[in-house]
């Protein structure tokens, strides 16, 4: 076992000393992590209100595709999206296969249901006279939709906090579409994959307890947010 | 605090947290860059090779050239170079990489061979299958004495299971033998597999772990590795328990001697199967994968008394005499004697290949000045005139799998002629300028 005390010792020395391949491998991971977040969240919101507030047939079917999505198997979401970015394929002009891009985009489709699920089922946990009286005081669409969002903004942290823990952890979709190319499309997780492979037992540790670090470290930023609305909503000091 | 004070002290943590990740979105320059992809096998990577050789001389010989290396099983890496998901493959499994070849899509008739180095079967030390005993040089014996043991409830065997370059080797050997097997040449009992062979579906470092942990009743965990992959990781202690049963195969045993070889070729996927090929990035990546200098770093490493892979690129010529240098008059014959081989260990004899002798320095262009062929044995004697000063080199074309070599003889110098100046001229370019 003193694989894992080496590999935490290694941990705190990269990061101490700096290495330049850790940099660029976490640089990858928050990129990753930033802009699928992102582009889940654009799309997700206006998803989940519309299969949360919406009035329309197909709205449960929609929720239940939604919620189904949120245990989207990574490995088949990367099969499916490797083979459609293929040369030649349907997407292959994009050029998208083993690039940054095509992992972002792969991500976001694991990230898209997460949100809009979580964010359905949080507005529509809102007190049912909240929404009406918005409405019978002659609010637009819109301006319902903006306040059921901020009501609702605890749970819509907690999509956001899930979405990027997806985009952290994830390795099975990373692998397909990027080809966990070293320096490119590699992230903290997938190089893990590729230390054990190789019997670097250490190195994959550092690695791992970089990723935990950061994602303890954003989670930590986000709830603390997630927590401030809280207390703001039950309307009790801080 | 007020709701608003609320809202405006998270957005500021949301603000801090996005420019943390906006400091870590570096933006993506040099995307004008040519991709070039290369589907390869794991050992490369796993071995170390990738990282400390090829990426760092590759990128700063050719930074024209965007270098995307995909390690895979070499069954992965052929299916996907076939359905044109790259511009390189990197291959150890010479039955698939031939129909890759028949099939065209390889652009050159025949692959270039990169490196070879060997398979060896392992396991725990107290060897309950006896291999060490009966068939330590007999691949096939080594395997059948292991599904005997197997039977009998006293070992097992992991297989990689993954159709990689490792486990066609492996299934190669099976067909060999005498255990009964399926039409997939795995060992067979019924509509399955016996019960002490299991397919692991990992890769080469994953399933030494497995086949060193062996949670299988009986216990006594056999599989076959290459050596390089081997040597990695008990380097690094995370193999402690296995040993190599067998390695050693003799030249009389089934199969033949060269049956534990294993030879690393790589092939520029043919651009009329998929016009998108980097046909130009790939060419390059041959050159730089067969070149000099990535040969004697591939020697050295990781280190030159037990290096992971051998280079096998380029003739081994042996002289029989090593020529010294001399001065001599003007049309003096000389003769150099000597054989002249793939370092594959037991290949084909290069029966037919064209040996010349040529002179640097010259004005423009290294001068031939004598010819011969390799004779079916491995041969060849060259004989020539010297009539001026300057460096004579033995250089060969490149022939069938192998590369352009030369070779450094001595340096002749003429009495009563002008002293040559150096003009500086690599080996290389002078092979290139043949």
């Amino acid at each position: 076992m003193n694989f894992v005390w080496d590999g935490i010792q290694q941990a705190a020395d990269l990061l101490v000393h700096g290495d330049h391949d850790i940099f660029v491998v976490v640089g990858t991971t928050l990129r990753v992590a930033l802009w699928s977040t992102l582009f889940a969240l654009a799309l997700g919101l206006p998803l989940g209100l519309l299969l949360g507030l919406g009035r329309f047939r197909g709205r449960r079917a929609g929720l239940a595709v939604a919620n189904a999505g949120m245990g989207l198997p990574p490995v088949v979401v990367g099969l499916v999206a490797a083979l459609l970015l293929f040369r030649g394929a349907p997407l292959g002009g994009l050029d998208l296969l083993y690039t940054l891009n095509g992992v972002i985009l792969a991500q976001t489709l694991l990230a898209l249901p997460l949100v809009a699920a979580l964010t359905a089922a949080a507005v529509q946990s809102l007190p049912a006279g909240l929404l009406e009286q918005a409405r019978a005081f002659g609010a637009s669409r819109a301006q319902v939709a903006a306040l059921a969002l901020r009501e609702a903004r605890v749970g819509v942290l907690a999509a956001t906090i899930a979405a990027m823990g997806s985009a952290f952890a994830e390795v099975g979709a990373v692998v397909l579409v990027g080809g966990n190319i070293n320096g490119e499309t590699q992230t903290l997780a997938s190089a893990v994959l590729v230390r054990v492979s190789a019997g670097e037992y250490g190195r994959a540790i550092a690695l791992g307890t970089i990723l935990l670090g950061i994602i303890l470290v954003l989670a930590a930023v986000l709830t603390v947010a997630q927590q401030h609305e809280r207390r703001a909503l039950l309307g009790r000091p801080s | 605090m007020t709701m608003r004070r609320a809202c405006g002290r998270a957005g500021a943590i949301a603000l801090a947290a996005g420019a943390v990740f906006a400091a870590a979105t570096v933006p993506a320059s040099a995307q004008q860059r040519r991709s070039l992809i290369v589907q390869s096998t794991t050992s490369v990577r796993d071995s170390g090779v990738l990282d400390q050789l090829i990426t760092p001389q590759f990128r700063r010989r050719f930074p024209q050239y965007d270098l995307k290396f995909v390690a895979v099983g070499t069954g992965q890496a052929i299916t996907n170079a076939r359905a044109g998901q790259g511009d390189v493959l990197i291959g150890h499994s010479p039955a698939a990489e031939r129909q890759f070849v028949r099939d065209g899509f390889s652009y050159e008739r025949i692959g270039r061979t990169v490196m070879w180095n060997d398979f060896v079967i392992v396991g725990p030390a107290n060897d309950p299958a006896g291999v060490l005993r009966r068939a330590r040089t007999d691949g096939v014996g080594a395997l059948e004495a292991i599904a005997a043991a197997g039977a009998a409830g006293r070992a097992n065997f992991v297989s990689r299971g993954d159709k990689s370059g490792t486990n066609s080797k492996e299934l190669e050997i099976w067909g060999l033998g005498r255990v009964a097997r399926n039409a997939a040449n795995e060992p067979a009992a019924g509509a399955g597999n016996p019960a002490w062979y299991h397919k692991a579906g990992l890769g080469m470092a994953d399933t030494l772990r497995l086949t060193q942990q062996c949670p299988f009743p009986g216990g006594g965990c056999y599989t076959i590795t290459d050596r390089g992959t081997l040597q990695q990781l008990t380097h690094n202690r995370a193999i402690t328990r296995l040993r190599p049963v067998m390695d050693d195969q003799a030249a009389q045993a089934r199969g033949g001697g060269n049956l534990m070889l294993n030879v690393y070729n790589v092939y520029a996927v043919n651009p009329r199967k998929f016009p998108s090929v980097n046909l130009q990035g790939a060419l390059a990546f041959l050159d730089f994968m067969t070149s000099p200098s990535f040969q004697s770093a591939l020697a050295r490493f990781p280190s030159s008394k037990r290096p992971g892979f051998f280079p096998a690129a380029v003739p081994k010529i042996v002289l029989s005499r090593r020529p010294a240098a001399r001065t001599v008059s003007a049309g003096t014959r000389v003769t150099f004697r000597g054989t002249i081989a793939s370092a594959v260990p037991g290949a084909d004899p290069l029966t037919g290949l064209s040996v010349r002798l040529a002179r640097l320095p010259t004005p423009v262009t290294p001068v031939v000045v004598g010819r011969a062929r390799v004779d079916s044995r491995g041969r060849f004697t060259v004989r020539a005139r010297v009539n001026r000063s300057g460096t004579l080199f033995l250089t060969t074309p490149r022939f069938r799998n192998l590369s352009p070599s030369s070779l450094r003889l001595a340096r002749f110098t003429v009495r009563g002629s002008g002293t040559a100046r150096s003009t500086g001229r690599t080996v290389r370019s002078l092979v290139a300028a043949r």
